[in-house]
């Protein structure tokens, strides 16, 4: 009589979303923030310093302690809850793929008992006996191992299950916060005091990031992401999670005031500076890697709603800066503010996407960076003239902020240095001619596209302290653009009144030029062919993208424009005929 | 000429060819909103179809799919000319007992049982990818791709044609983000 | 009566605007979703959620009742005979709420 092994035992179904729970956790935790905020006002500026004399003042200021001590006490109690939430996710997210695995493994042994089962019903053999017995041990061993593992699994969700419901449990209700939080320090306050003053190096600010134990940096992101969320020297995924923090109590801010009727010109700027990060991070996660299919990684590396008088600062990468082997740092020009971050979010994933296509054995990140103050007025709106005098004054100071940002990249990343390469579009390369001249970028390599000039002292592409073979330039022969950038003999300074610098596609600038024409093009000068340098399947993209990954020999090189003695500038790419290459 | 301006003759083109005369002031005659909205039902459609198929043909675990429109072609720093919608989803293989799972070729003979026409497969660096068209959603494309080099999944891709859209409906079609998920 | 200087104002509209965070965060806890969680834990994620809505909101009332009660002090101030001149234009922008 054989004794067969029993059939393994059903995996139960595990229902669950640990994205929806990490939503969940995010949300609390930027409300703990602003419950912080009121701690913090409290202890500030809720102060009134110069009324002392009378029993009001005294009645006010002891009555507004316990209102501090509980929005402290609430605020560490519900960023603990938030951060246990975060945990929590990740735990499920692991117990899910282990149930899968499980699942496996069960329709695996279920197939081997039911052939063991059906062997057994036939005539056997003695041998054939012997041999489906000791497979009946055999199969038996890995049932039980199943079994045991199953039980093992089974217990590890209830126990996360239970941890999480004591987690919530344990400050449901407000004595319970006040006893175990009332008074407690705030991890974050002592770690901020020994923050790097404002101009210390990202080495520096890395260093002392790098110092503080994982609950000081948590606390950190929890109650004052300000502070950290665009500081040069804080890893990518830090400041993301930082200025997530941020951006959520901002929408919930100044949502609130706007429901109400109360919002202010300026806080409705800030609000649809917000929308648009918002909006143009939700662009990269709705995209897919092309060779994975798995969505885009994002980081919200850059957030300041109200910067520069209310255009804003936004910087989102498609992919993770922080460990991507080529890395890619795309600055925009004429006419960008914050509320173009959508538009960029779609060419940094598009960016994404190209380089993934063209190289699927490394890894990539590309960041766009509204990162300065750019000119509000464009060319193709109101005619050079028009614009006013163009002037290098906006890209001098950019080109400081996107050097610090650089900067800031290179020394957040732990591990392999990534090949990392500046691209400058439009106004934005006057900005990194700037950025390279001025102030060095420590770069692989320099893409200028669309360039009206990379800035009155760069002569020559050594000027910029990246080795000549490693300036690229990429310039349509329609973008009227290009045509700014000063030739050669046939300078163009007087045409606007001032010009931004050499053209960087010119054979005397030194550098390499790549194909960058566009199928769609005309036959003059067409202001439409200035954006085309991102889009996929054009030369420029591919080219781009060549160059991000480091494949030199696949870039397809084009003639310099050159100035000669007898007669205007000449570019040879105005007869060529434009080619499609494939992107995706 | 000027960004947009290609737009707007394109959409003015496409008002004549349809014999509709509408006044070019009034965006809710404006033929490229329907279209494109025509164009997400009948993707997201073609994609219930495609996936039911697949999964019948290779058990396996469907991850949430990442559909949304997206610009074909710039037409200034803020702007798009023309979008097309575009959707994604990739199944993951179950590892069965025994036996080898479904290979492209078999995927793309069921799916042709479902209305669907591809051409030969196309080999890449990493895999096989079948690329064609939706019978009865018309002008919608579909990709199944298999790269085991990479990991043992399948992905689908799928979209539709590029539509010309008036310069100032951009940001709305470029921003829309408020899809259902696809039934299971 | 002692002088109460507009710095008070300044104050009362400070609390005005704690008020109106903590109702967005209320606001922001409200909509947490909890229906990804395990059947198991659902239920005490709602009541969490639940609770903690009720606690910040009542922090906003806190901070609404603060910035109130330094209004009645500039009122009572005001309506008194000691506040003359200068305190007195100084104090009245902050005689009501604005946000």
């Amino acid at each position: 009589m054989v004794s067969l092994p029993s059939r393994p035992s059903a995996v139960p179904a595990l229902d669950v979303q640990p994205a929806s729970i990490r939503a969940c956790g995010s949300t609390l935790l930027a409300a703990s923030a602003q419950i912080d905020d009121v701690g913090t006002f409290v202890a500030g500026d809720a102060r009134i310093a110069d009324w002392t004399t009378s029993q009001g003042s005294t009645a006010y200021h002891r009555g507004i302690r316990p209102i501090g001590r509980r929005a402290d006490a609430m605020s560490l109690a519900l960023r603990g809850v938030a951060q246990r939430v975060d945990r929590h996710a990740d735990e499920m997210a692991a117990l899910v793929v282990e149930h899968d695995d499980l699942d496996d493994r069960r329709l695996h042994l279920a197939q081997q008992v039911a052939f063991l089962e059906t062997r057994a019903g036939g005539a056997l053999t003695p041998e054939a006996l012997v041999a489906l017995e000791d497979d009946c041990v055999r199969v038996g061993g890995y049932v039980a191992v199943f079994e045991s593992d199953l039980r093992r699994w089974s217990s590890a969700v209830a126990a996360e299950e239970q941890a999480m419901n004591d987690a919530f449990g344990r400050v449901l209700h407000l004595d319970a916060v006040d006893r175990i939080y009332g008074g407690v320090a705030d991890p974050a306050d002592a770690a901020l005091d020994a923050k790097p003053p404002a101009g210390a190096s990202p080495e520096e600010v890395n260093a002392w990031w790098d110092g503080l134990t994982r609950a000081e940096q948590q606390a950190i992101i929890a109650a004052a992401p300000g502070a950290i969320g665009n500081l040069d020297g804080i890893p990518a995924g830090v400041r993301d999670q930082a200025n997530t923090v941020a951006l959520e109590r901002d929408l919930a801010d100044w949502e609130n005031v706007e429901q109400l009727g109360l919002i202010t010109d300026e806080e409705r700027t800030w609000l649809e500076n917000a929308r648009a990060a918002h909006d143009a991070r939700q662009e990269i996660e709705d995209r897919v890697d092309p060779i994975t299919g798995l969505p885009i990684e994002t980081q919200l590396y850059l957030y300041d709603p109200a910067a520069f008088d209310g255009d804003g600062a936004i910087g989102i990468s498609a992919g993770d800066l922080d460990t991507a082997d080529n890395v890619a740092v795309l600055t925009p020009g004429f006419g960008t503010d914050a509320e173009s971050a959508p538009y960029q979010a779609d060419r940094a994933a598009t960016m994404y996407e190209s380089t993934r296509f063209l190289d699927p054995d490394a890894s990539n990140a590309t960041l766009f960076w509204i990162g300065y103050d750019a000119p509000d007025n464009a060319p193709w709106d109101e005619g050079w003239d028009g614009a006013g005098v163009i002037s290098e004054q906006m890209a001098t100071a950019g080109g400081e902020r996107l050097a610090d940002a650089i900067d800031g990249l290179r020394a957040s990343r732990d591990g392999e240095p990534a090949h990392l390469t500046a691209i400058g579009h439009s106004y934005g390369s006057t900005t990194t001619g700037h950025a390279a001249h001025d102030h060095g970028l420590p770069v692989d390599d320099l893409v200028f596209v669309g360039s009206p000039g990379v800035g009155g002292d760069t002569d020559h592409a050594s000027d910029t302290g990246v080795d000549p073979e490693h300036v690229w330039a990429g310039a349509n022969s329609r973008d009227p653009v290009t045509y700014l950038a000063n030739h050669g003999w046939f300078n163009l300074e007087t045409f606007a009144g001032a010009g931004l610098g050499d053209d960087p596609a010119e054979d005397d600038f030194g550098g390499n030029r790549f194909e960058a024409e566009s199928t769609t093009r005309g036959p003059g000068p067409d202001f439409g062919q200035h954006s085309l340098y991102f889009d996929h399947d054009t030369e420029s993209l591919y080219n781009i993208s060549q160059i991000v990954n480091g494949d030199y020999d696949d870039v397809l090189t084009a003639g310099h424009n050159y100035d000669p003695w007898y007669a205007g500038v000449q570019d040879p790419e105005l007869d060529r005929e434009p080619t499609t290459q494939a992107t995706r | 000429m000027r960004p947009g301006l290609h737009a707007a003759v394109a959409v003015v083109l496409l008002i004549g060819l349809t014999g509709c005369m509408g006044d070019d002031d009034d965006s809710g005659a404006d033929p490229s909103r329907a279209l494109l909205e025509q164009q997400r039902d009948d993707v997201r459609s073609a994609a219930v179809r495609v996936i039911a198929a697949v999964e019948d043909e290779l058990p396996g675990t469907r991850r949430p799919e990442k559909g949304r429109y997206q610009g074909c072609q710039s037409a200034g720093v803020d702007t798009f000319a023309s979008f097309q919608y575009r959707l994604s989803v990739r199944i993951d293989v179950a590892s069965a007992g025994g036996g080898d799972r479904a290979s492209l070729p078999q995927l793309g003979t069921r799916l042709e049982g479902e209305g669907f026409s591809f051409a030969a497969a196309s080999t890449g660096s990493e895999g096989q990818a079948l690329q064609g068209t939706s019978a009865s959603e018309t002008g919608i494309a579909v990709t199944v791709t298999d790269r085991p080099q990479v990991g043992d999944f399948v992905l689908l891709e799928l979209s539709g044609p590029c539509v010309d859209v008036p310069e100032e409906d951009s940001d709305r079609w470029l921003r829309d983000s408020e899809d259902e998920p696809l039934p299971q | 009566m002692d002088v109460v200087p507009a710095s008070v104002g300044r104050a009362s509209r400070g609390w005005d605007e704690q008020h109106l965070d903590v109702q967005a965060a209320a606001g922001q806890i409200a909509q947490a979703t909890t229906s990804g969680f395990t059947a198991a834990v659902a239920g005490p994620a709602a009541r969490f959620v639940r609770a903690w809505e009720r606690h910040v909101d009542a922090l906003g009332l806190g901070c609404e009742g603060q910035a109130d009660g330094l209004r009645t002090t500039i009122r009572d101030y005001v309506e008194s005979d000691e506040a003359v001149g200068a305190d007195y234009l100084a104090l009245l922008p902050y005689l009501t709420e604005v946000r």
